[in-house]
C-alpha cells in the first residue's frame, strides 16, 4: 500500500518545479495576451485613424477650389471614436498647395499624410 | 501510459501477478513525469505566445504597409498631376520624362513608354437618360429630371464628378419651365417655370441650395429662352418671348423689368455687365421681330471681347462689342443654314440657302458681311445649325449626325443629333456634345479643338530604401488650341 501510494503520484519536489514552470509560462502568456489585446487595439486605432486621414486628405485636395493656406484643428467622429484632426495647408505656388493632414489616435501615436493640391 | 498497458501480454500477468505488474512496469516511466507534462504545458503556451506576438507583428507590419501605400498614392498623385500641370503651362513638351517628384520622403519618377495621337476625349457621365429633360453648361453639367412628377436637380464637375449637395428635388414638375446656367458667381443655375398667373425663379446655389424669386412675367415663353449673365455687377437673367422683347431678371434685389431690342436680335447682357437692349415700364403684345432661333456669345471680330450674334430664319445679326455696333445680313429669300467660326478664314461665316443662286457662303469683314471665296472639303458639307472650328477640324451636324471634319478632309461622325445636348459644359476649349447612350450619358469633350496628343507613362513611387511601392500606367492626353491654349487630362490605365 505504500509502495502504490508513492509510485501513484507526483513527489513534492516535481509537484513544485513542475508548477513553478507552468506558473512562469502562464504570466508570459498574460503577458502576451495583454501586449497582444494592446497592440491589436492601437492597431485597429490606427487603422481608423487612416481612413479618416485618407478621407479628410481626398476632401481637400480633390474639393472644388483650391484650399486656403492655414492651420485647421477639430474632432472628426469614426466608428464610435472621437479622433483629433490637425490640417496644415501650405502654398507652393500661386495653384499649388501642400496639404498635410495629422489624425492622432489616442496611445497608438498618430497617423500623417501630406498631398498636394492643384488648381486646374 | 496507456501504451504500456496495452503491450502486456496476458500470459505474464498469467504468471507474474496484477500488483507486480503494475508496480514494476510504470515505476522508472513515472519518474519526472510531472516534469514532462509541465515541459509540454510550457512548450504549448509557448507556442501560443509565439504565435500571439507573430500575428501582433503582422498586424503592425500590415498597418505600416497601409500607411505607406496611402502615402505612396498621394506622392505619385501629386508628382502625376504636377506634370501634367507643366505640361498645360508648356513648360513640361509631351513625351519629355519630367525630374523626379519627392514629397513626403517618396520618390517618383515618371517612365515615358510611348507617345500617340487621340480623337475627342469621350467621358461616361454619371447621369441617366431616363427623364432627362435638359442638359446645360453650369460650370459642368447641370442636368433637370422629370421623375414621378417632380422636377430633380443633378450636377456634375468639368470632370464629371457629382458636386456635393446634389442631386435636387426643386418641387412638382412644371408644364412650362426652361433652365440656364451660370458660368461665374454664387449661382450655378436657374428654373424659371410658370406657376398660375406667376412665375417661380428658382436659382440654384453651388451647394445645392436653392432661393426663390416670385414675379409676373407676361411676355416669356418657355423653351430655350433663358439666358444669364451679370449686369450692374449682380446676377441677372433674361427671359425672352424667344424675339426681341423679354424680362431683365434681378434675382438679389428682386427686380423685374421689361427688355427689348431691335428685331432680328434678342435682349441680352453683355460681357462687360452692361446691357443690349432697352428697359421698359411697359411690354408689348405685337411681338414684331422675327423669332431668333439662335443667339450665342463669342469673339467673331478677332478683338478679344465676346461679340453677340442673333440667328433668324430670314437674317444673321451680330453686335460687336467691342465697337458698339450691329451688323446685319439678309436678302429676300436667304435662309441661313449653318454658321459659325470656320477658322482661319472667319469668326462668322454663314452658309446660306439663297432661293436664286442656291448655297452659298458670307463672312464678316471689316465691313459686314460679304460673299465668301470657298474652296476646300469644309465647304462641301452639307452643315446644318452651329459650326465651330479649331486646330484645322470643324465640328457641327451633318444628316443629323454630330460629326467632326478633320484637317485630312475625313468626315467622323460623333453621335446623333437628337437627344443629344450641345454647351460648352466644361467652359474651355469650345464646346461639347453629350448623347443619350444605352440609358447612360456619353460626352465628347472639345471635339472642335481637334486632335491630342496622348503620352503613355508608368509612375514608380518609392521609399528612401529604394523599396518600390506603387508602380501605376498613366496615360496624359494634351489638347492645345490654336491659340496655344492646352487642357491636359490624366487618366489610370487600367
Amino acid at each position: 500500500m505504500r509502495s502504490g501510494s508513492r509510485l501513484s503520484g507526483f513527489t513534492l519536489v516535481e509537484t513544485v518545479i513542475a508548477g513553478l514552470v507552468i506558473l512562469i509560462v502562464l504570466s508570459a502568456l498574460a503577458l502576451a495576451a495583454r501586449f497582444f489585446f494592446m497592440q491589436s487595439g492601437r492597431v485597429e486605432d490606427r487603422r481608423s485613424a487612416l481612413i479618416v486621414a485618407r478621407h479628410v486628405m481626398d476632401e481637400t485636395i480633390a474639393g472644388p477650389a483650391l484650399p486656403q493656406p492655414g492651420d485647421s484643428s477639430w474632432v472628426q467622429s469614426a466608428g464610435g471614436m472621437d479622433y483629433s484632426v490637425t490640417r496644415l495647408v501650405g502654398r507652393e505656388g500661386p495653384e499649388a498647395r501642400i496639404v498635410s493632414v495629422t489624425v492622432s489616435c489616442g496611445d497608438g501615436g498618430a497617423v500623417e499624410l501630406t498631398g498636394m493640391a492643384y488648381g486646374r | 501510459m496507456l501504451h504500456y498497458g496495452v503491450s502486456v501480454s496476458f500470459d505474464s500477468m498469467r504468471r507474474k501477478g496484477k500488483a507486480d505488474l503494475i508496480a514494476d512496469l510504470p515505476r522508472n516511466r513515472r519518474r519526472g513525469a510531472a516534469l514532462v507534462v509541465a515541459m509540454a504545458v510550457a512548450a504549448v503556451v509557448l507556442l501560443s505566445t509565439m504565435l500571439l506576438l507573430g500575428s501582433i507583428e503582422g498586424m503592425v507590419s500590415e498597418q505600416v504597409e497601409s500607411e505607406m501605400a496611402a502615402q505612396a498614392r498621394l506622392s505619385q498623385l501629386a508628382a502625376v498631376q504636377e506634370a501634367a500641370d507643366m505640361m498645360e503651362e508648356g513648360a513640361l513638351v509631351p513625351g519629355e520624362e519630367p525630374l523626379p517628384h519627392l514629397l513626403a520622403n517618396m520618390r517618383t519618377s515618371l517612365q515615358i513608354l510611348g507617345t500617340g495621337r487621340s480623337g475627342p476625349r469621350v467621358m461616361d457621365l454619371d447621369l441617366q437618360a431616363r427623364g432627362l429633360g435638359r442638359l446645360v453648361a453650369a460650370r459642368g453639367f447641370l442636368a433637370v429630371y422629370s421623375r414621378e412628377g417632380r422636377l430633380l436637380l443633378d450636377h456634375l464637375d468639368p470632370e464629371g464628378r457629382r458636386s456635393r449637395g446634389f442631386p435636387v428635388d426643386a418641387g412638382p414638375f412644371p408644364e412650362e419651365w426652361d433652365v440656364v446656367g451660370f458660368r461665374e458667381g454664387e449661382y450655378l443655375g436657374a428654373v424659371l417655370s410658370r406657376s398660375g398667373d406667376g412665375c417661380v425663379l428658382t436659382l440654384l446655389g453651388r451647394d445645392g441650395g436653392t432661393t426663390v424669386v416670385e414675379g409676373e412675367l407676361p411676355l416669356w415663353r418657355a423653351g430655350g429662352n433663358l439666358f444669364s449673365g451679370s449686369y450692374g455687377g449682380e446676377p441677372a437673367v433674361v427671359a425672352t418671348n424667344g424675339r426681341n422683347w423679354g424680362h431683365l431678371i434681378l434675382p438679389r434685389s428682386g427686380r423685374t423689368m421689361y427688355f427689348w431690342s431691335p428685331p432680328g436680335t434678342s435682349p441680352a447682357v453683355t460681357s462687360d455687365g452692361g446691357l443690349f437692349g432697352s428697359l421698359s415700364p411697359d411690354g408689348v403684345s405685337g411681338l414684331p421681330g422675327p423669332e431668333v432661333v439662335d443667339s450665342y456669345s463669342e469673339d467673331v471680330d478677332g478683338d478679344g471681347r465676346p461679340d453677340l450674334v442673333w440667328v433668324t430664319r430670314g437674317g444673321v445679326s451680330c453686335y460687336l462689342e467691342g465697337r458698339d455696333v450691329l451688323v446685319t445680313d439678309s436678302f429676300g429669300g436667304g435662309t441661313p443654314l449653318a454658321w459659325g467660326g470656320l477658322s482661319p478664314w472667319s469668326g462668322l461665316a454663314v452658309l446660306w440657302r439663297d432661293g436664286r443662286l442656291g448655297l452659298r457662303w458670307r463672312r464678316l469683314s471689316w465691313d459686314g458681311f460679304v460673299d465668301m471665296a470657298v474652296s476646300g472639303a469644309v465647304f462641301d458639307q452639307a452643315w446644318r445649325g452651329r459650326l465651330y472650328s479649331g486646330d484645322g477640324t470643324v465640328f457641327g451636324a451633318v444628316d443629323g449626325q454630330w460629326c467632326l471634319l478633320r484637317p485630312d478632309g475625313t468626315l467622323s461622325p460623333l453621335c446623333p443629333t437628337d437627344d443629344s445636348y450641345r454647351d460648352d459644359f466644361d467652359g474651355a476649349m469650345g464646346p461639347e456634345v453629350a448623347s443619350e447612350d444605352s440609358g447612360g450619358i456619353r460626352a465628347w469633350m472639345n471635339p472642335a479643338a481637334g486632335s491630342g496628343t496622348t503620352v503613355h507613362a508608368r509612375a514608380l513611387t518609392e521609399d528612401g530604401r529604394g523599396r518600390t511601392w506603387l508602380r501605376q500606367d498613366w496615360t496624359f492626353t494634351v489638347f492645345e488650341d490654336e491659340d496655344g491654349e492646352r487642357e491636359v487630362y490624366v487618366e489610370k490605365r487600367q
